[in-house]
């Protein structure tokens, strides 16, 4: 049967290879599936007559039996039921059992214990005392049939291996492969008790229905939870010393964002995240506790192998099983690269002994830019240039106006040919947004596995500004016994994905930001300006005929936009990961594990641009081209390999002697990673030429040949953990770590670290406590670890000769590249260390349903590369090396609180997290000061840029005039005792700024500069220091609610002023000639009350006069005047969802299927002037805002 | 047991793995890196860390003399001087209340060059080559080329810092090392004198001419140079004479005890000032040097009998690479990989690819500094009855003069000097083979009431914009736009012809020329001039005359040739290749002549010398029929914004100054006068 399969297969795909280019993807989707099917069957075929697990080792000594029996159901596929779990309770048991069965195991835990066990189907085991089976196997046989299905309240899984008893009875059934049971009940009234571990149990009354659809709700939060803390190495949460935040791949899954760092945002405590651009496929930055600079991102572990945020960006979110943030010290078992934190990613495997479940889930939505900056209408820009006009040269008027008061009030009039052109209404629209997610999973005895794929499309918010973002992802996990001792596991993920846009300057969605500032809202005429005020893209209308209509740069003229005028930008990823595992159990309590990983990710980047023509009218009327604007027609294409492939050896060492838990861990990691590219640049000879030709150099522009080098890594971790009954706990671990950067002799560097931690809860006076054991759990917690820090480069620190590709000159005719020797390199530089320490406290009260954790960190990084000692005298030409002589450091406080709880049908949850942490500057060497205030300022920091950071101080906004007022009229400017200007005041008009003078000398300089501000408009690349996110769910009777809220404080915005550069438009704060400027500046600035007369007076608003001059004038001064210390909240996702009742689907073999609507940023409660975007960190006010995203979609299982 | 032995080796195997599991070698070379040793035996690497040095010497941040990199902001000492001006954005810093940028305009630290560190690589560059092995691998010319080009870049790197900052620690060939430790003492050397510093250059200039002439032949052969980029011995020898040159000045022009111009510093070193009585013995070398050159007869100027032809000669000698006759050293560029975008920015915007042009202009006095041919006399006549002393702005009643630009015979400045074609485009001159729109706007007969004339204008529009103004797109005008000229001549020199010259990503191929024969004749010119054991004038007269004759202009007898001729002579033979600047400075005239706001001195030019002038072209409309519509009229005044802020250079920035961190660096090191 197969091989007719395969047959057929190739048939269809060999047909395929006369399908025409236009049906590529379709072809690609088609291989794909063809592809997953087949891994599909081999799984299933393969594993599917491997011996069950049905035998188990033990070794207890005088355990609880409760506990006894739950090892067993943790390791074998029995489960237990019993009538009353009283009569378990006091019963200890010693047991030791190498591969025995099970059954032979309960016979002997079971003598002389009073019970008695019967073995019912699906290795369901009933314990009752002796006696008492036989009379409840009676019960069993009058009665009332019920079937039904048990799924997760919250993902809608069925819950295999969950248990079904018919209350007061022991007459009970277990849960079958695809999550369904039957059961006979003594009478249509009775109650039946649904369990599963790490599940709150449930009691339902059968209600005289014959069908149930029984949701169980998971355990606010499960104590036994698995933990991952690197490596594959995992801790319960209980017993967790270190700061590791988790987050479920249920809370990543509620989020309509195209990637998991725009997923995870606001969702756990100790990430600090910003999103300052919109486009499509673009992501947040995420800081781990504000660690990290602008391109330090945290380190990304999937599935045990080193990756980076792209790759992690890349993933598709509902993959993953679990988000584990490893945030203090317990990160230095991944060495330096782990010294911003490290995410751990687990992705989602199949489940032991459940039938294939497949499901099906897709969204379709809306997105649009909610929050942007508009620009002024016409009646706004018209009115700003008479008042320009007006204003002059600040002495007199202008002469000859070109806006007279007939046309101005034709203007205000909206009179036929004065509407203007609304250019936002015309560029901005919506754009779809959609996902579609196949996956199946599930398991034999001894496999499971877990395949998907998913496709993704973004599109751009913006006319004819190209395809948006693509992204098609499949992730298949794979895992199996192959004998009584050795596991074997695969994780392959892969992904191609494309971004593509319009060719314009630049090649981006920054231009796109620009263009409604840039073409113009009404256009002067010919001859006299503005007697003929047409304008729109095209001219008469006619597409084929674009016009100028931004004089500012024509390039920017919205009709010249559009793929078949300008060509295309695009980057292309395909990527693949593949990772094996083997695990052998060596000795009892001893296990080997191995891990290996290649991926392979090919970065292309395309980029076509057209040379398009603009259009002009002539005098007679006829359309003429416009030779104004001649864009460079030019290709260019970049291909990246990336190639890494990574290999580690473990051992693992367990034992109990008593109460007394060890684990060791020892492990050996090496990475090799090699990355070559080509970029190629050249002009087509025609528009129509879509690809360079290969005609010698003639069309070629540049050629770069970057072959790379194999880079190995190397590094050595051990680990101890150790805990007395899980009260007391220890861990200690460490690293031993080779970096490439420094000389072989100080390569080498250990990095150890330890934690502890002491459940109080666990302490007798504390369970016999009434007040205090309403704490379930109370674990109070310390971890301390050194983390390496690597600098420079090798080339920095030790390496000697000629650099080749250093400039190059003319010589002779020919362009001759140039090599230049390298720099005296700094042979003293070793690993810098980072002290990483964090306590915290977690609790769990209310019987479990509220939780709460909250931690205090500190990190101080010594050992920074700076000069010090000697400075050598210029005329050496060389500088003495860098030595470890800085310091810098980071505090703050992160914490979560969770409430989770079932009032009759409803169950909800409330929860809330946050981060604060704030950067230090440390010790500086060898600083000098020139005064008290260069010390107050830092003005003499030597290596940091801008000298706004003083030593030993909270790192934030730069110095700046404090602003105090506005100047209401003439007078108050006369009568003014401080001369701001330099010049008795002469150039202050009403509305202008007042500083304040504060050192009281008369005069406003540089000295009268202070802080009064956080970290401006995201300099490089910060996120806030505090950001937050809270949220809440509700379910009920199939209907579920769910919000999240996001936010952040202690930023700053600052309208920007653009300075001696009119490349970039300050839209929020100046008016540049020949553009338009924002609908807020105009709302809100100061103007004549009588627009056409120099001498009336000035109406102030919140800014000064608006002028369309270049520069502004007062505006160009570091002020208060133009920032806002913003806090915001942010409706991140709202999602309301149906599930539609078993009952009902029962009869379409369908088990789950939910409907909802969701939304994406859908409002932000903000104190941005304008309401724009809050994160965005454009200060001219252009930049392109998250979307907001409406969606509604459907989940289907099966 | 079978199976336990198994597992027992793996156990073995993985313990192996972790505990043992060889270290590797972590060390990553990176491709790009060459080991010291392979370079001075391969010509391909020494060609290419060669490469690297001339890639500095042409492209420094810090640009020294004729180094101008447009491209970047960067404009050049071309445009701070009177040469020519940008619409300076700066300027509107006065909106802003802060200090006039025109005021600043030269401050001190502006050009000062200071790159000890290169001079370091050249000495381990040096010390490479000196290597038998080296020599081995290459014939004795090869080595003794690339030798005497490293010392000749050396040379002139020194030459620059010394020239901004006076005198300087001579390092020689030492290459300093620092092992460790805290003691920095034994690298904390003095600086040398102001004269010793000339002295070593000049030494310099003619061991690396030795190197470049191997037994009498050119160790680089003119086949093998070509647009003149590889310094060879006319170079070595053009850079001694203008070494000497500039030392000569220092001694004579220098005011004995001026604070700001001489300092013996606090370890008795005469760090800044040459005494006079050294002035002749600099003047001679500098005469012998430049001589040499012209002698050597490997060069000759371009020039053209015929108007025509002598104008088309003096742009070729500067604008064209190929058959250049003239060019002895330049800074070569070729696209795309070195390219510049001078003719982007200054090119008039009717006439290039792109909207960016026009931002320098030509002020009107420096147009107006040529001659008439026939008469000799200077300026352009704007109105029927000329002032006494002003030539413009005629008073009330005094119609202007119109004149017919398409008619050779009617344009002034064809009247003039062959060199005017070469060095600015005038109303209509032709560029890229069609006439360039200068058009201020209309004059229709009229007056206003104090005389002028009265026009009519329009607002210049940008490029492209559809229909026809009054005020052409290119200007000239009287506003804040940097795109539209404001002078109403736009600079020639460095423009480049070619197609898609304004075009990215390939741009222009425009070299920059560092030394060309014509300073050759101008330095034996002023050597003799000024110093009588030279020669006198009556030497000098026959170096000028050879330059004026390319201009088609007659000879100056030896009494016509006074040291303001002189300087008008440079000015206009060497507009555009920053020589003013320099040559303003070494005369220490710079302060006088550029003297800011308070001027009132009429040296060159009788309007005062710190106001750059305007010269606005209006075409005449006097109604329908009038033979006269479409002539030109013109009016003169003092440039747009320039009237406030006329350039203004201190007294004490002659000498750039020392950094706060140079002097805590070394303390063996003093602050340069003025400072």
């Amino acid at each position: 049967m197969l091989f007719t399969l395969i047959f057929k297969v190739m048939k269809i795909i060999m047909h395929s290879r006369s399908v025409s280019d236009k049906f590529y993807l379709f072809k690609r989707l088609l291989i794909m599936k063809l592809t997953l099917f087949f891994i599909l069957i081999f799984n299933i075929g393969a594993f599917a007559n491997v011996f069950s697990q049905t035998t188990v080792s033990l070794n207890f000594k005088e355990a609880d039996l409760e506990k006894v029996l739950l090892t067993i159901e943790t390791n074998s596929s029995y489960r237990f039921v019993y009538s009353n779990n009283k009569i378990l309770t006091g019963k200890k048991i010693t047991i030791k059992a190498d591969n025995e069965n099970v059954t032979d195991v309960l016979n002997k835990i079971l003598s002389n214990s009073g019970l008695f066990y019967i073995e019912r189907e699906n290795h369901l085991v009933a314990i009752a005392p002796v006696g008492t089976l036989a009379g409840t196997a009676a019960d069993a046989q009058q009665g009332f049939k019920v079937t039904g299905l048990i799924t997760d309240e919250g993902t809608g899984e069925t819950l295999i291996g969950a248990t079904v008893k018919v209350k007061g009875t022991t007459n009970a059934v277990a849960v079958d492969v695809s999550g369904k049971f039957t059961i006979d009940a003594p009478s249509a009234n009775s109650i039946l008790v649904v369990n599963f571990i790490g599940y709150t149990e449930l009691e339902v009354p059968i209600g005289g229905k014959a069908v149930l659809d029984i949701k169980m709700s998971k355990v606010t939060r499960n104590l036994d939870e698995v933990v991952v803390t690197g490596f594959g190495l995992t801790t319960k949460k209980s017993t967790l010393a270190g700061a590791v935040s988790q987050l479920s791949g249920e809370d990543l899954s509620q989020s309509r964002a195209t990637s998991a760092s725009g997923a995870m945002v606001g969702k756990i405590a100790g990430v600090n995240f910003r999103q300052t651009n919109g486009q499509p496929g673009a992501n947040p930055t995420i800081r781990i506790r504000n660690f990290g600079g602008q391109f330090d991102n945290p380190l990304i572990i999937i599935d045990g192998t080193r990756r980076d945020m792209d790759a992690f960006n890349a993933l598709d979110f509902n993959d993953v099983e679990s988000l584990n943030v490893l945030k203090d010290g317990s990160a230095a078992i991944y060495g330096f690269s782990g010294e911003n934190g490290v995410i751990v990613v687990v992705t989602k495997k199949g489940k032991r002994g459940q039938k294939p479940t497949f499901s099906f889930d897709t969204y379709y939505g809306t997105q649009t830019y909610a929050n942007f900056n508009k620009p002024g209408d016409i009646k706004s820009y018209v009115r700003g240039i008479v008042q320009t006009e007006t204003y002059g040269d600040g002495r007199q008027s202008v002469a000859s106006r070109t806006i007279t008061p007939e046309i101005y009030q034709k203007v205000m009039n909206g009179a036929p040919g004065y509407e203007g052109f609304d250019w936002y209404k015309y560029i901005y629209k919506s754009a779809p947004q959609y996902q579609a997610k196949f996956s199946v999973s599930g398991g034999t005895e001894n496999t499971d596995y877990y395949i998907s794929a998913t496709t993704l499309n973004q599109g751009v918010a913006l006319r004819d500004f190209g395809d948006g973002f693509k992204r098609q992802n499949i992730q298949a996990n794979f895992n199996a016994n192959i004998s009584k001792r050795i596991k074997f596991g695969m994780q392959m993920n892969g992904y191609w994905s494309k971004q593509s846009n319009t060719n314009v300057e630049g090649n981006d969605f920054d231009w796109q930001a620009e263009a409604p500032y840039r073409n113009l809202p009404i256009l002067p005429g010919s001859g006299v300006a503005y007697t003929n005020p047409v304008s729109g893209p095209y001219i008469n209308g006619n597409p084929l005929y674009p016009q100028g209509t931004s004089p500012s740069g024509q390039g920017y003229s919205y009709g010249l936009v559009s793929p078949e005028l300008s060509g295309t930008a695009s980057t292309t990823r395909r990527n693949v990961s593949i990772t094996g595992t083997l695990e052998i159990d060596i000795l009892p309590g001893l296990k080997g594990r191995m891990l290996a990983n290649y991926s392979f990710l090919s970065n292309q980047e395309d980029s076509r641009r057209l040379s398009p023509t603009l259009y002009q009218l002539n005098t007679l009327g006829t359309i003429i081209q416009d030779g104004s604007y001649v864009p460079a027609r030019n290709n260019e294409h970049i291909f990246r390999n990336t190639d890494n492939s990574s290999l580690q050896f473990q051992l693992e060492y367990k034992k109990s002697i008593g109460q007394h838990n060890f684990q060791l861990n020892v492990n050996q990691e090496s990475t090799l990673s090699y990355s070559p590219f080509v970029r190629v640049t050249g002009i087509p000879p025609a528009n129509n030429i879509p690809y360079i030709p290969n005609i010698g150099k003639d069309n070629l522009t540049s050629f770069e040949d970057n072959i790379s080098n194999y880079t190995p890594a190397q590094g050595y971790q051990v680990r101890l953990n150790y805990d007395f009954a899980g009260k007391y706990i220890l861990e200690a671990f460490g690293r031993y770590d080779g970096s490439s950067y420094y000389l072989p002799e100080k390569r080498w560097g250990f990095f150890p670290g330890g934690a502890i931690a002491y459940r109080i809860s666990q302490e007798d006076f504390w369970k016999s406590s009434p007040i205090l054991s309403t704490f379930n759990d109370f674990k109070i917690k310390a971890s301390y670890g050194v983390l390496g820090n690597a600098f420079g480069s090798a080339t920095d620190n030790y390496l000697t000769g000629y650099e080749y590709n250093q400039g190059s000159a003319v010589l002779n005719g020919t362009v001759i590249t140039g090599s230049q020797i390298l720099p005296p390199p700094s042979l003293a530089l070793t690993w810098g260390r980072t002290y990483s320490s964090d306590v915290g406290i977690d609790m769990t009260l209310l019987n479990s349903r509220l939780n709460i954790a909250v931690d205090y960190f500190n990190r101080t990084r010594s050992g920074r590369g700076g000069r010090s000692v000697v400075t050598l005298p210029d005329l050496t030409g060389f500088n003495a090396g860098d030595e470890n002589v800085n310091s810098d450091k980071d505090r703050g406080v992160d914490g979560s609180i969770s409430w989770r709880d079932r009032v009759g049908e409803v169950s909800y949850g409330i929860n809330a997290n946050f981060s604060y942490s704030r950067s230090i500057t440390g010790f500086r060497y060898n600083q000098v000061f020139g005064s008290d205030y260069g010390l107050f300022r830092g003005t003499q920091i030597i290596g940091t840029p801008g000298g706004t950071n003083g030593v030993d101080r909270l790192n934030g906004g730069p110095f700046q005039y404090v602003v105090i007022g506005q100047f209401q009229n003439w007078e108050q400017i006369q009568n003014y005792g401080v001369d701001q200007d330099g010049k008795g005041n002469t150039t202050q008009k009403p509305g202008d700024f007042i500083f304040k003078d504060t050192n009281g000398d008369g005069f406003i300089t540089p000295n009268d500069q202070t802080r009064e501000t956080y970290t401006i408009n995201g300099a490089n690349g910060s996120v806030p220091p505090l950001s937050f996110g809270f949220g809440f769910n509700v379910n009920y009777k199939g209907f579920d609610l769910r919000t999240d809220f996001t936010g952040g404080s202690l930023f700053t915005f600052e309208q920007t002023s653009s300075g001696f550069s009119s490349a970039t438009g300050a839209y929020m704060r100046e008016w540049l000639p020949n553009r338009n400027t924002s609908q807020y500046l105009f709302d809100n600035s100061s103007y004549y009350s009588d627009i056409f007369d120099r001498n009336s007076p000035i109406v102030v608003g919140k800014y000064p006069l608006l002028l369309q001059t270049n520069p502004a004038p007062n505006t160009n001064f570091n002020h208060g005047g133009w920032q806002t210390n913003i806090t915001y909240v942010r409706v991140r996702n709202l999602q309301i969802g149906y599930t539609i009742p078993y009952s009902i689907l029962k009869s379409l073999s369908v088990t789950n299927l939910r409907v909802y609507v969701a939304a994406q940023n859908l409002y932000t409660f903000s104190n941005m002037p304008n309401k724009i975007d809050p994160e965005l960190a454009n200060g001219a006010g252009g930049g392109l805002p998250s979307p907001r995203v409406l969606t509604a979609g459907v989940q289907v299982k099966f | 047991m079978k199976t336990k032995f198994l597992y027992s080796l793996f156990a073995l195997f993985l313990i192996n793995m972790v505990f043992i599991g060889c270290k590797r070698d972590l060390t990553v070379v990176p491709n790009s890196v060459i080991t010291e040793e392979s370079v001075y035996t391969d010509k391909a690497l020494i060609t290419s860390a060669l490469a690297r040095f001339y890639n500095q010497v042409n492209e420094s941040s810090a640009p020294p003399q004729n180094n101008f990199n447009v491209g970047s902001a960067a404009w050049g000492a071309s445009n701070a001087t009177d040469d020519s001006f940008q619409q300076d954005p700066d300027d509107a810093q006065n909106n802003r209340g802060g200090a006039s940028a025109q005021q600043v305009m030269f401050t001190k630290d502006r050009y000062r060059a200071f790159d000890y560190g290169l001079i370091r690589r050249l000495n381990i560059f040096l010390k490479g080559i000196r290597t038998e092995e080296s020599k081995k691998s290459m014939t004795a010319f090869e080595n003794a080329a690339f030798e005497g080009q490293a010392m000749f870049l050396r040379a002139w790197t020194f030459f620059h810092m010394v020239k901004t900052l006076g005198g300087l620690t001579i390092v020689n060939d030492e290459v300093f090392a620092f092992a460790g430790g805290t003691d920095a003492t034994p690298l904390l050397l003095k600086r040398n004198s102001e004269e010793e510093c000339y002295d070593y250059i000049i030494a310099q200039c003619d061991f690396a001419a030795a190197k470049l002439t191997n037994g009498g032949i050119a160790t680089i052969p003119a086949g093998q140079n070509a647009n003149a980029a590889l310094a060879n011995r006319w170079a070595a020898k053009m850079l001694k004479a203008r070494a000497a040159l500039t030392a000569a000045s220092i001694a004579k022009w220098n005011t004995p005890g001026d604070p700001n111009l001489e300092k013996t510093d606090k370890l008795g070193i005469r760090t800044h000032g040459i005494p006079a009585s050294k002035a002749d013995a600099y003047y001679k070398l500098a005469f012998d040097a430049a001589k040499e050159v012209i002698d050597g007869g490997a060069y000759q100027l371009m020039t053209g009998a015929t108007l025509t032809t002598a104008q088309q000669a003096f742009s070729n000698a500067i604008n064209i690479k190929a058959g250049n006759t003239e060019v002895i050293w330049t800074a070569d560029r070729q696209t795309p990989a070195r390219n510049t975008q001078w003719t982007r920015f200054v090119g008039p915007v009717t006439h290039t690819e792109s909207p960016e042009g026009n931002q320098l202009g030509a002020p009107a006095e420096f147009v107006e500094s040529f001659e008439d041919r026939v008469t000799g006399a200077q300026g352009i006549k704007t109105r029927t009855i000329s002032t006494p002393n002003l030539i413009n702005e005629g008073g009330v009643g005094n119609a202007p003069i119109m004149y017919d630009l398409a008619n050779p015979a009617d344009n002034p400045f064809m009247q003039k000097d062959a060199r005017l074609w070469g060095s600015v485009i005038w109303p209509q001159a032709v560029w890229k083979g069609s006439p360039v729109d200068l058009r201020a706007g209309e004059w229709r007969g009229e007056y206003n009431a104090d005389g002028t004339l009265k026009v009519y204008t329009s607002a210049p529009q940008a490029k492209g914009t559809p229909g026809t103004f009054l005020t052409s797109i290119n200007g000239p005008a009287e506003n804040t736009s940097q795109t539209v000229n404001k002078t109403g001549f736009i600079p020639r020199k460095w423009l480049d012809e070619k197609p898609g010259a304004s075009l990215s990503p390939n741009w222009s191929d425009m070299w920059v020329i560092r030394f060309r024969l014509a300073e050759a004749y101008a330095i034996c010119a002023e050597a003799a001039l000024l110093s009588t054991p030279v020669g006198g004038p009556g030497v000098g007269v026959t170096y000028i005359n050879v330059l004026r004759r390319r201009g088609l202009l007659p000879d100056l007898s030896a009494g016509q040739f006074t040291f303001e001729q002189l300087r008008r002579e440079l000015r206009i033979e060497f507009y555009m290749e920053d020589h003013r600047l320099w040559d303003m400075n070494r005369w220490r005239l710079a302060d006088q002549y550029w003297d800011g706001p308070t001027s009132s001195k009429a040296v060159e030019y009788p309007n005062g010398t710190s106001y750059p002038y305007q010269l606005y072209g209006y075409t005449v409309n006097l109604g329908p029929g009038n033979p006269d519509n479409g002539k030109y009229v013109f009016e003169r005044k003092r440039a747009f914004r320039k009237r406030a802020n006329p350039a203004y250079f201190e007294r004490s920035s002659y000498y750039s100054s020392m950094t706060n961190g140079w002097l805590s660096n070394n303390p063996n090191w003093d602050r340069n006068p003025g400072q």
